[in-house]
């Protein structure tokens, strides 16, 4: 192996990451992977745990990549995803605030996602975010093209809704 | 009032205002060594998460397929009345996505003691709805007819569809056995809904709708709906609820009680 001539590709190929794409991914994705994190768990402890266990993952993986940055970037969303399902329940029960206080212009509707289903809020975010198209939404999200637009259409709507109730 | 374009606008400010509020080198972990090996030390809080627990809405289908199936048999073998033909078998998965053609062999009303009948389901409906009904144990007795469906998951995270299970059970025995249920898991029905001797109630876990219905008199039909996820294409609001409209039964139902 000494003697190889490695590149990071080949590392990657071989199902092992190596420490220099490692690194390269950390520096280069993992603020973006909090940030994307914190809109969905609504909690910066959380994403940052969130995106820890990721990093964490993918260092352990052995599937072959083709695109580490669009893996990691997948296990972030899987991994927010569980933690805000376990947390569904409590907060149907007990509304917990979220943590990022924004200026009041945004603190509403910051506050109205948090509130919405978890599904819906992780479509917004990655459509009003992310930017990403219906079809990258569907494939992140392991669903459908048509589910993913109607989970954004029917999130906007809540949300809508919701501010119309609460016109302040 | 705000427009969706409005509203667009207002959700892209407000998560961009989010995202900005992390910043580079904002809790990086890294305190020397590699980035490769500061970013494994493990965090308290991921190491006290524990095991990782089932979606509730698929405890809670399987605890109701099991309360309910439990209470199939034992209402219906008290006497209920039966017509244990191999038509009303059909009916039994008529209702959903399974054509009548699935079922792989027919249940005779000679057969006695019990007897094992297995549907099949089309393979894409199993791949998509994550759930896999592997048999539905159908018994003729002399007071009456008794029917068990056992379902497994498929994958736990596999992304779903619709899982539409129709039970010809009397709806008295619906009622008995959701109230237990109910005790049971300490859960409260979102929304309860009856009209025109039909019943329904619905449960909601964030996006994922559970809908129990039911009809008075003769109909006897029960119709347990597991839904993930929203399709555009198969569901309506009824409510806040999202519920399939794949089956005939439920077509009725969302005719009878309108989207609000």
């Amino acid at each position: 192996m000494a003697n190889e001539e490695r590149d990071l590709t080949s590392d990657v190929l071989r199902g092992r990451i190596s420490d220099e794409l490692f690194d390269a991914l950390y520096r280069t994705e993992r603020v973006a992977l909090v940030r994307l994190a914190l809109l969905v768990t609504g909690s910066r402890a959380a994403a940052e745990d969130v995106v820890q266990e990721s990093f964490l993952r993918l260092r352990s993986t052995s599937t072959e990549l083709t695109d580490p940055p669009r893996y990691l970037r997948r296990i972030v969303l899987n991994e927010a995803r569980q933690l805000l399902r376990r947390r569904e329940v409590e907060r149907r029960h007990l509304p917990v605030g979220l943590e990022v206080v924004l200026p009041p212009e945004f603190d509403e509707m910051w506050k109205l996602l948090g509130e919405l289903p978890e599904k819906r809020r992780v479509a917004l975010v990655l459509r009003y975010y992310e930017d990403l198209p219906y079809t990258e939404i569907a494939r992140l999200m392991d669903c459908r093209e048509a589910t993913a637009r109607s989970l954004v259409h029917r999130g906007l709507k809540n949300l809508r809704r919701r501010l119309n109730a609460n016109p302040d | 009032m705000p427009t969706l374009i409005d509203t667009e606008d207002r959700l892209r400010n407000t998560l961009s205002r989010v995202a900005s509020s992390v910043h580079e080198n904002d809790g990086e972990p890294h305190t020397g060594g590699t980035l490769a090996e500061s970013a494994i030390v493990p965090s308290s809080d991921l190491s006290s998460r524990g095991p990782r627990r089932r979606h509730p809405a698929r405890v809670f289908a399987a605890a109701f397929v099991s309360v309910l199936a439990v209470g199939v048999i034992a209402v219906l073998s008290t006497g209920l009345p039966s017509d244990p033909t191999v038509d009303s078998t059909r009916a039994l998965v008529a209702g959903g996505q399974v054509p009548s053609t699935a079922v792989s062999q027919p249940v005779s009303p000679e057969t006695s003691g019990g007897g094992e009948l297995q549907v099949e389901y089309p393979a894409l409906t199993l791949e998509a709805s994550g759930w896999s009904m592997t048999e539905i144990l159908d018994h003729e007795s002399e007071s009456g007819r008794s029917v068990r469906v056992h379902f497994e998951e498929v994958a736990e995270d596999s992304p779903g569809r619709d899982l539409l299970l129709v039970l010809g059970i009397d709806s008295t025995a619906v009622s008995n056995h959701l109230q237990e249920f109910e005790l049971a898991m300490g859960l409260k029905s979102e929304r309860e809904v009856e009209t025109r001797g039909r019943a329904a109630v619905l449960y909601e876990f964030g996006d994922e709708t559970l809908a129990l219905s039911w009809s008075e008199g003769a109909g006897i039909e029960a119709l347990l709906v597991v839904a993930h996820g929203g399709d555009a294409e198969l569901l309506v609001e009824l409510g806040d609820a999202l519920v399939p409209v794949s089956s005939e039964v439920w077509r009725e139902m969302v005719a009878a009680f309108p989207p609000r």
